[in-house]
């Protein structure tokens, strides 16, 4: 078997994983990046079919990556992006409204329930912000219906986030980190901000391998060793490698570190930790061609008082790149239930539905479903944990192995600034604890 | 050798179905494989995220 060597060998090349290379490869470590999958960039990445750029999962991009990933890597980012002059319209019973960036969730909820309702639910907000944050004990609805009883207020809430599955504190405490969170759209695809970040990897002396799957986290005593992969899937030169390092972060998900590892190497109160705190949080996303475009506004819409959808955008409406000629994307995201039984067909029925009431020419000029996903599996899920239940640190019970991503974000973090954020962290811990190797 | 979904391993991601060269699975539901017309380049199977396509021995 060939054999490697590394500082830091990452499992995943999503927004956590590629995040915690790139700071620690320009930080002088020597870091590889495999990847399973033929492209980087994970449910935050993009595939072309048919023309269109479609999204592997993510609808628009949070502009605090910005911040946290791209300005202090050095990479392009304003370039890349285009933001919508109104970022966020509320869709209320089928309506758009175009509200002003400060006060818009108080001008959503009155509008959406009135006066009364508005100022109820804001009062309540403005006591969790400024003297204590709720626990996760109950969901952001139970929280909610202590102070309203409006339906209409509740589904303005549930339009920026979940409210019924979500931990109260934890989402709230996102709220009050994120405020009224601004997006954009990339204008070469989703993709191509990703391999933005697997460029500062390279740039940096590290590798970034796609097809390369790695089979497992070698462990002795309690402290991590390496990983075997294998390279080049499903392709001739396809074969096992076994890379030496010193430290190992995987992308993949608790579960998959926990498979990988082996249970028997792990303590027992991670393995509870893993299987007693996430929660897999399950959506439906779809998106769908058009020869004209179907909604009124370029921004992100949140969507209240519909029957399932919560989030509706389309992308071409400011990025025409991301489709052929004269065409448009559309894309509808709506929470499912968290576990089974599900209806699928009857959800997607539902959310076309929705679709159409906003947009009256739906069928007139829709032309194709390009791409229908319900992401329900801990494996690929929207988020591998609801808000509140993520686990609490990065590091696993083995020594210099670590988790990245959407089940370890810092709390009040979400989405990919969330994972993005706990691979930062878990770079900067790295370099606190190991020295790069001399190259 | 021909292609096989493993239904608890999928999460309806649809990915098989935007990466398939010969328009061989549809559905928006668990991706119902034609064998008809699969030529057995097995993208599905490099392409799918959770593990969930295999090829079948």
């Amino acid at each position: 078997m060939d054999r490697a060597k590394f500082d830091v060998v990452i499992i995943g090349a999503g927004a956590g994983g590629l995040s915690a290379g790139a700071f620690l490869s320009r930080a002088g470590y020597k870091v590889l990046v495999t990847e399973q999958l033929p492209f980087v960039g994970g449910r935050g990445s993009s595939l072309e079919y048919k023309g269109f750029q479609v999204s592997t999962g993510v609808g628009a991009w949070l502009l605090p990556l910005k911040d946290i990933v791209f300005d202090p890597l050095g990479a392009p980012f304003d370039s890349l992006i285009r933001i919508p002059e109104v970022n966020t319209p509320y869709y209320i019973k089928g309506k758009c409204y175009d509200i002003p960036y400060r006060g818009k969730l108080r001008a959503a909820l009155k509008i959406a329930a009135g006066d009364k309702e508005a100022d109820n639910v804001m009062r309540a907000l403005k006591k969790a912000f400024t003297w204590e944050l709720p626990s996760d004990k109950i969901s952001l609805r139970d929280w909610l219906l202590q102070y309203t009883k409006s339906e209409e207020a509740i589904g303005v809430v549930n339009a920026n986030w979940q409210v019924t599955e979500t931990g109260a504190g934890g989402t709230l405490e996102l709220f009050k980190k994120m405020g009224s969170i601004n997006f954009g759209y990339a204008i070469n695809g989703n993709r191509s901000m990703w391999e933005v970040i697997a460029d500062v990897i390279r740039a940096n002396g590290g590798e970034v391998w796609t097809r390369a799957r790695a089979t497992k986290i070698l462990i002795e005593d309690e402290t991590v060793k390496g990983v075997l992969v294998t390279k080049n899937l499903l392709k001739k030169g396809e074969a096992q490698v076994q890379i030496d390092a010193q430290a190992v972060i995987c992308n993949a998900g608790p579960y998959t570190t926990l498979k990988l590892g082996g249970e028997q190497n792990f303590c027992q109160s991670h393995i509870k930790d893993v299987k007693e705190t996430l929660k897999t949080f399950p959506w439906l996303a779809f998106q769908v061609s058009s020869s004209a475009p179907i909604l009124p506004s370029s921004g992100i819409g949140f969507v209240s008082g519909s029957r399932i959808i919560n989030w509706l955008l389309s992308p071409t409406l400011l990025c025409p790149e991301l489709a052929p000629k004269g065409k448009h994307i559309t894309y509808v995201g709506a929470w499912i239930p968290a576990n089974p039984p599900w209806n699928f067909s009857k959800y997607l029925e539902m959310a076309i539905q929705d679709v159409r009431e906003i947009a009256p020419d739906y069928d007139k000029y829709v032309e194709e479903i390009l791409h229908v996903a319900y992401f329900i599996r801990q494996d690929w899920p929207m988020y591998r944990s609801y808000d509140g239940y993520s686990l609490s640190s990065t590091k696993t019970s083995v020594i210099n192995l670590y988790n990245a991503g959407d089940a370890v974000f810092p709390r009040g973090w979400s989405g990919q600034p969330g994972a993005a954020m706990s691979g930062r962290r878990v770079a900067e811990d790295i370099q606190k604890r190991i020295r790069p190797s001399a190259r | 050798m021909a292609v096989k979904l493993i239904e608890e391993l999928c999460s309806i991601c649809s990915q098989c179905i935007l990466v398939c060269k010969d328009d061989a699975i549809k559905g928006w539901d668990f991706p119902v494989i034609d064998h008809e017309k699969c030529t057995e380049c097995y993208r599905c199977v490099l392409y799918c995220p959770t593990q969930a396509m295999v090829k079948e021995d």
